[in-house]
């Protein structure tokens, strides 16, 4: 085959009107939504580190959400700001995530949603579900006990905490203080029982590239 | 759709505004990009995957976006090129094995499945059939390749010439 002849299938293949693929209906207010929920996260995220540099500066806190900083003498060249924040309340953080928990066996997990398709079972035994219409929602089921022992989040998730794809490291450590990184991903220690942690791998520009709630103690290879 | 937007996406009546701007963007543009995604990644699945992604992100930031003056169909398209090659590089492991729930989907096999130049696209790495798409789908010359893709000119040249390779190999095997 000539290298204009190759040239000219590629071309042709690439107006084929079969690569045309069908918006589901809904798919434009699933999207708006998901990304108000992106920005809602982010400046959340943002409102918390005001508060930080704020109390770390020995700025006075007046009242709930408010902070006003007040000058420590009368020189007439203070200035005074007035800043509002969110303070986060405590959030509670469940081991799973729609129908799936951490721990529920394989048969629950199959019978909450006839749609998963088994991925692959790999040398380690554990089998990987996931989703016919959200190839990111994916469920690891371990066969030491037949239970779930990896839950991915969809890319639109964020954990109640508000991680979520895009969350850059400090987002991380703003949210869950007690992160830890190793290598390219963060972990955070989630108290049980039964014992979990979130994941959050992270791209090469440093941010969060998915999210994922793991049971401790699996032997199933949850790496990449 | 509106016009540029001088505010931030703060109070109501922007947020009201700002999503009714991007949500028209999104309906206009979903066919196209979903067809683009299909290029790109080989099966519709990570194409939806792809698209969502990329336009929730575009969209939560949408306000600072368009005051700067951006072109929004082009900066999802680059976008999506540069998100599809990171996600392989997560996925790798995951790829080595045959990809068969993918290619069967709701509406059952991709309805290019038979075609022997589209199996063979399957062969490549992401990024070298992200340079091909980029050349072949969208025209771009190998300056505006290596500008979306963030590499060197040579890097294009040499991934392009690697993907043709292959691509002619496949096509001979049969």
């Amino acid at each position: 085959m000539t290298t204009v002849e190759l040239d000219d299938r590629l071309r042709e293949l690439f107006a084929d009107e079969r690569l045309d693929l069908p918006a589901p209906p809904d798919a434009a207010e699933t999207i708006v939504e998901g990304a108000r929920r992106r920005r809602r996260a982010r400046v959340a995220v943002a409102a918390t580190f005001a508060l930080t540099a704020l109390v770390a500066g020995g700025v006075a806190v007046n009242g709930v959400g408010r902070l006003v900083s007040e000058p420590a003498g009368p020189a007439p060249s203070a200035v005074v700001e007035t800043v509002t924040v969110t303070v986060p309340r405590p959030v509670v953080e469940p081991n799973g995530y729609a129908t799936y928990r951490l721990g529920m066996t394989g048969e629950e997990v199959r019978a909450s949603n006839p749609q998963l398709m088994p991925i692959r079972t790999g040398p380690d035994k554990c089998t990987s579900y996931r989703l016919a219409h959200m190839p990111g929602d994916r469920v690891v089921v371990s066969p030491d006990d037949g239970t779930v022992v990896r839950i991915e989040l969809p890319p639109m998730a964020v954990t109640p905490s508000g991680v979520g794809v895009g969350s850059s490291v400090d987002d991380v450590l703003a949210r869950y203080p007690k992160a830890e990184r190793h290598g390219d991903r963060l972990t955070v220690g989630m108290s049980g029982p039964p014992e979990w942690r979130y994941t959050f791998p992270l791209d090469n520009a440093g941010k969060v590239s998915a999210v994922r709630m793991e049971s401790t103690g699996s032997d199933c290879d949850l790496g990449d | 759709m509106t016009a540029v937007l001088p505010v931030e996406w703060v109070d109501v009546d922007v947020d009201v505004d700002v999503r009714a701007d991007f949500g028209e963007f999104v309906r206009m543009s979903l066919p196209t990009l979903l067809r683009y995604g299909h290029a790109l990644t080989g099966n519709q699945h990570d194409a939806a995957d792809l698209v969502q992604t990329v336009l929730e992100k575009l969209g939560s930031r949408w306000a600072s976006l368009t005051r700067k003056g951006f072109e929004p169909l082009a900066y999802a398209r680059r976008s999506m090129a540069n998100t599809h090659i990171s996600w392989w590089r997560r996925h790798r492991r995951e790829r080595l094995v045959p990809d068969l729930p993918d290619a069967i989907g709701e509406s059952g096999v991709d309805r290019l499945e038979h075609e022997p130049l589209w199996q063979a696209l399957r062969s490549l790495p992401p990024r070298q059939r992200a340079v091909v798409v980029l050349r072949f789908y969208e025209g771009l010359s190998e300056l505006e390749i290596a500008a979306t893709l963030g590499i060197s000119p040579g890097t294009v040249k040499s991934q392009n010439s690697r993907a043709m390779a292959t691509l002619r190999k496949r096509l001979e095997e049969g």
